[in-house]
């Protein structure tokens, strides 16, 4: 989370900042179809996952949200360039001003794909989740590991910004400096380390992928001692503690304040989270159903303007108790947002009885 | 770090890359990721870089060991007490000084280090 914090930011950075990240992003899952089923996979995508959102439903809400001051798309799946309407949701977030992100594990980055990255795509994302003998084990696929260095040859030559979004298990940990090896030889501009969560998939091999709390201690070390002026940039999706907590300002959602109409939804839930069915998520895909703000479709500027009245109270909520299980369990590190998602999926229950709810676009 | 890494360094230098920072934390970063550092130090160095958000500036193999050398803000010298504390290793000097910027409370801090199984004049 480092390269996406504002927690260690200047006065003024912290002013403009919108909890822990430096800009207001959408994040879109648009399906859960993919070419692989990885075993570690936080949204259990694969081949036989079907459907996906509506791309005119979507490009009607990203209008809505970039008035409301998003300014970054992030897109992922499932694997998003074989989703059939992302080049009609490519064009019309260009226009509108986003800048656009995508996270890829490579196969189908070539032909038409590739003319869509330079011509939409600010930087892409490729999944790496070892050396090559891991990422293969990891993603069940004798080519995974071709496929991204391919891919990632394929982006370099046709002069596309490109990075790593490695995945940081017990098995993968000790390739990290690698990794970094691997992505300058290729001329990456960012290597962005990611801890494994068990989510989805994730849940069944948690016991073999899964880090210690001296893993992630490792983990942050070593990307502390690979940074260099001279290389990628280095993100590692692990904070301290003390700095999250410190940090906690950045939420505007926890100031003294109890109106919100009148601010952007951007400077209140960021990220943003769409998922393949079209739901809005606050901060991070997998948080618990009831903390959804409403969905892609006709009703979403009221779903908004309820969230800004009284509907904020339940992630102001989420937020609240997040920050408490971390003051009383002092990890040194934390993924902020995986963290968000266990929190909402542990007091959901209780919330649903106690916090105030808005009707409007909600289930 | 302990003698794992000495041995890792000495190799770094067999191959040409003495004093090469740039070597020195690639060969550091290996040794911690490989899991040839022990548990405890991972967590006394870890937690010294949560409790204080500090940035591994440099790190330089000197006739004295191995220096780290950190930025602290104002509101991170209190972290300079904690760096003094090395779990293994005896802090031989530090040294804060302004680092240039028109910025007061911004120091260049560099603190010395002896560990064991380093030796001196590696």
């Amino acid at each position: 989370m480092t390269s996406t914090a504002s927690h260690g930011a200047s006065k003024e950075d912290a002013a403009r900042a919108a909890g822990f990240m430096a800009t207001r992003a959408v994040h879109l899952h648009v399906s859960r179809y993919c070419n692989l089923a990885c075993r570690h996979c936080y949204s259990s995508s694969g081949p036989h996952q079907t459907g996906g959102v509506d791309p005119t439903a979507v490009n009607s809400a990203l209008r809505v949200l970039r008035a409301e001051g998003y300014e970054v798309l992030s897109l992922s799946g499932g694997e998003p360039l074989l989703f059939a309407g992302l080049e009609e949701i490519l064009r019309e977030a260009h226009a509108l001003g986003y800048r656009i992100n995508l996270v890829s594990n490579g196969a189908p980055v070539r032909g038409r794909f590739l003319e869509w990255i330079v011509r939409y795509i600010q930087l892409t994302a490729l999944s790496l989740d070892g050396a090559p003998e891991t990422h293969i084990a990891v993603r069940g696929h004798p080519k995974a590991f071709t496929w991204v260095a391919d891919a990632a040859d394929r982006l370099a030559e046709a002069g596309a910004c490109f990075g790593i979004a490695f995945g940081v298990s017990r098995r993968s940990l000790a390739a990290m400096p690698w990794a970094v090896d691997w992505a300058a030889d290729r001329g990456a501009a960012l290597v962005q380390f990611h801890p494994f969560g068990a989510t989805g998939r994730g849940i069944e091999v948690a016991d073999e992928l899964g880090l210690s709390a001296t893993d992630q201690a490792r983990a942050y070390v070593t990307a502390e001692l690979l940074r260099s002026p001279d290389g990628p940039t280095l993100q590692i999706d692990l904070a301290p503690v003390p700095l999250l907590l410190n940090g906690r300002h950045t939420y505007r959602l926890l100031s003294d304040t109890t109106s919100f109409t009148e601010q952007p939804l951007a400077d209140l839930v960021n990220p943003l989270v769409i998922d393949e069915a079209g739901w809005l998520h606050p901060m991070s895909y997998g948080v618990a159903p009831p903390y959804r703000l409403g969905r892609c479709d006709a009703t979403l500027p009221d779903a908004i303007a309820s969230f800004k009245a009284t509907g904020w109270r339940s992630v102001r909520h989420l937020l609240l108790r997040a920050f408490d299980a971390l003051e009383t369990e002092r990890p040194l590190f934390a993924d902020w947002f995986g963290h968000l998602v266990e929190v909402s999926l542990q007091y959901s229950p209780d919330l649903m009885a106690s916090a105030p709810r808005s009707t409007s676009g909600r289930v | 770090m302990g003698k794992t890494i000495a041995k890792e360094q000495t190799r770094a230098k067999g191959n040409g890359q003495k004093n090469d920072p740039r070597a020195i934390r690639a060969t550091l970063a290996r040794a911690v990721a490989s899991r040839k550092v022990s548990d405890k130090t991972i967590d006394a160095v870890a937690g010294q870089l949560a409790q204080f958000n500090l940035r591994i500036h440099d790190l330089d193999i000197c006739p004295q060991g191995i220096c780290g050398e950190w930025f602290l803000t104002g509101s991170q010298l209190g972290a300079l007490e904690d760096l003094l504390q090395v779990d293994g290793g005896l802090a031989r000097r530090v040294d804060v000084f302004p680092h240039g910027i028109p910025k007061p409370e911004l120091f260049h801090t560099q603190v010395t280090y002896d560990f064991d199984g380093i030796p001196r004049g590696l």
